[in-house]
């Protein structure tokens, strides 16, 4: 059984500072990788403990500083790591980004069971590039999905959750499922495992390792711009008051 | 200018209310408004109907058996024929978890641009969509304009209000039949458990106290609810709370969450990024308290307490208890 996991690093949002005109600061903040494909990690690495033969691939695409992401995933388990990266692939949006990334899944792990993807990106946060993924390597996806119920080498139930409830779904490979935020807690990694990551050669894949379309890449490949970035005009009175006028200011509403 | 809206239906064979939400909001774009509306072999009459009231064109209607739920690949590939074959300059997708899920399978099979959660649409001198959304980071909104046809884009349900029409006109209706004999999906449901019903939800309370990652912990962001309770109010949260595992996503507000139009809303440790601030434009009070007098947050408020959260939550929790026993 093949597994693969998408990865993405994200910058941190957590310690965002602003400056008096509205607009955040950049710098000091940390990239890390993506809450939900840590958990996409984290399934893998599961199904993995139960079938230990099946082999798990990670795949990202950025900068070459996404490899520390792809380290400590070898570190947690993984066997293979690739990172798509070359400066043409930049500026990407998301049609753009997932062909360049369907295009090394056909290439270098062309036989996978099981793709595994966070549902979104915290930065990004279109939820889209999942599925243009899977429509590009002809192959059907599960969104929303709230938990993996049982898998064996043939076929994976999940549960997916939508509005109106929550819908059990059985997926016969291959298949692609993106996972939702759930409680599951993630493994550590030991310091032994993480310094042996540093033995494993993260293959790193630019435009010419793929034999890519290079009007379907980077910013020429993408159909969607941005046209004018502006400020919303919303402004109310922002009186300062003291917090002992607060419970008042609540019960009067 | 030919816009399109894909309808989608619930589980309980209602179409979702954002449809109608879309079809309001792109009459102010065009006249020009289609339905695409896959359904199973039961009765589709009441769905055009429901349309008339709104102004539509033209009803598609692509009845198979296999639509009666939704399924990507049957939808996705049902839909893409007619897309395919009528050019729409403009398909629209109300953003539920399945409209979320069909949208991006449309756009790449179409090769075309979608632009998700919009809160805002234009058509700009060129003629073109100007699909506005927060951009990252959440201190400008940013116009996506899309190089291809159709120009895609997805809108959350409650970011734009169902107008009915005025001049009612009967909307003309084409039965399409989809062969779907070489396609065979690999999804099987097996069981559906729909939701009981949830405790009032957050779109419709009159007080409601927020908080974000201004608040450090679950410990103290769970003290929320004790206060809330007290006071006859609703608990929100940031998508930043969310994330951090202190709350579910049922209680975000925001563009990736709810929009909320309480009477009062107290944003507590919550820095104020657009995503959030997009959902609460219709609160009629909003209070704020956060250490950072830079905080965006502090813009948009009619009233401001400049401290740290947790001490006015723990104040206001003596406060709220005193006067129960008074």
């Amino acid at each position: 059984m093949k597994i693969v996991v998408c990865l993405k690093q994200v910058p941190d949002t957590k310690d965002i500072k602003w400056t008096d005109k509205g607009t955040m600061i950049r710098e000091g903040v940390e990239s890390i990788l993506n809450p939900y494909d840590e958990l996409a990690l984290e399934y893998a690495l599961k199904i993995k403990d139960k079938i230990p033969e099946a082999k798990l691939t990670v795949v990202s695409m950025g900068p070459m500083q996404a490899k520390e992401l792809l380290r400590i995933a070898v570190a947690r388990g993984t066997d293979e790591a690739f990172l798509i990266s070359d400066k043409k692939f930049s500026g990407a949006d998301t049609l753009a980004t997932s062909y360049t990334i369907s295009t090394a899944i056909k290439k270098f792990i062309p036989d996978f069971d099981l793709i595994i993807t966070g549902q979104f990106a915290i930065d990004g946060d279109t939820g889209q590039t999942p599925s243009n993924i899977a429509v590009d390597l002809k192959i059907e996806n599960i969104t929303f999905v709230k938990n993996i119920l049982d898998f064996d080498n043939e076929k994976i139930v999940v549960l997916r959750e939508t509005e109106n409830g929550f819908e059990r779904l059985k997926a016969v490979y291959p298949i692609m499922i993106s996972v939702m935020k759930n409680d599951i807690e993630l493994r550590h990694y030991s310091i032994k495992n993480y310094i042996k990551s540093f033995d494993y050669n993260i293959k790193v894949l630019d435009k010419s390792e793929l034999n890519i379309d290079e009007e379907k890449i980077g910013f020429k490949g993408s159909p969607t711009y941005v046209s004018e970035t502006f400020t919303p005009k919303f402004l109310r009175n922002k009186k300062e008051i003291k917090s002992d006028e607060l419970l008042n200011l609540i019960r009067r509403n | 200018m030919k816009i399109c809206i894909i309808a989608l239906r619930n589980r309980k064979n209602k179409i979702d209310n954002v449809t109608f939400e879309l079809v309001s909001i792109a009459r102010t774009l065009s006249d020009d408004i289609s339905i695409i509306l896959p359904v199973g072999l039961s009765d589709y009459k009441g769905f055009v109907q429901d349309f008339n009231e709104y102004g539509v064109k033209k009803v598609f209607v692509i009845q198979d058996e296999k639509l009666e739920n939704y399924n990507s690949l049957y939808y996705s590939n049902g839909i893409l024929e007619l897309l395919k074959k009528e050019d729409f300059e403009i398909v629209l997708v109300g953003a539920t978890s399945n409209g979320r899920d069909l949208a991006p399978r449309l756009s790449a099979n179409l090769r075309t641009g979608l632009t998700a959660d919009c809160t805002q649409l234009k058509i700009n001198e060129q003629g073109k969509l100007a699909a506005i959304r927060p951009t990252f980071g959440g201190s400008l909104m940013a116009a996506i304009l899309c190089s291809k046809l159709p120009q895609m884009a997805t809108v959350r349900p409650g970011v734009f209000k169902k107008v009915k029409t005025e001049t009612a006109k009967e909307a003309s209706v084409e039965i399409i039949n989809v062969n779907f004999e070489n396609i065979k999906s690999n999804i099987e449901e097996l069981e559906f458990i729909p939701k009981t019903l949830q405790n009032s939800s957050i779109a419709d309370a009159e007080i409601i106290l927020a908080g974000g990652k201004g608040l450090k912990t679950k410990e103290n962001f769970e003290k929320l609810y004790v206060l809330a309770d007290l006071l006859g109010a609703k608990v929100a949260a940031t998508r930043g709370a969310v994330e951090a595992g202190w709350c579910q996503n049922d209680i975000q507000v925001g563009q990736t969450g709810q929009n909320v139009t309480p009477k009062v809303y107290v944003a507590f440790g919550i820095s104020g990024a657009l995503q959030h601030i997009e959902g609460i434009k219709g609160a009629q009070k909003i209070i704020s308290v956060n250490t950072d007098k830079n905080a965006p947050i502090f813009n948009v408020s009619d009233f401001i307490i400049v401290e740290d959260a947790m001490k006015v939550i723990n104040t206001l929790l003596e406060e709220a208890t005193d006067l129960r026993y008074e």
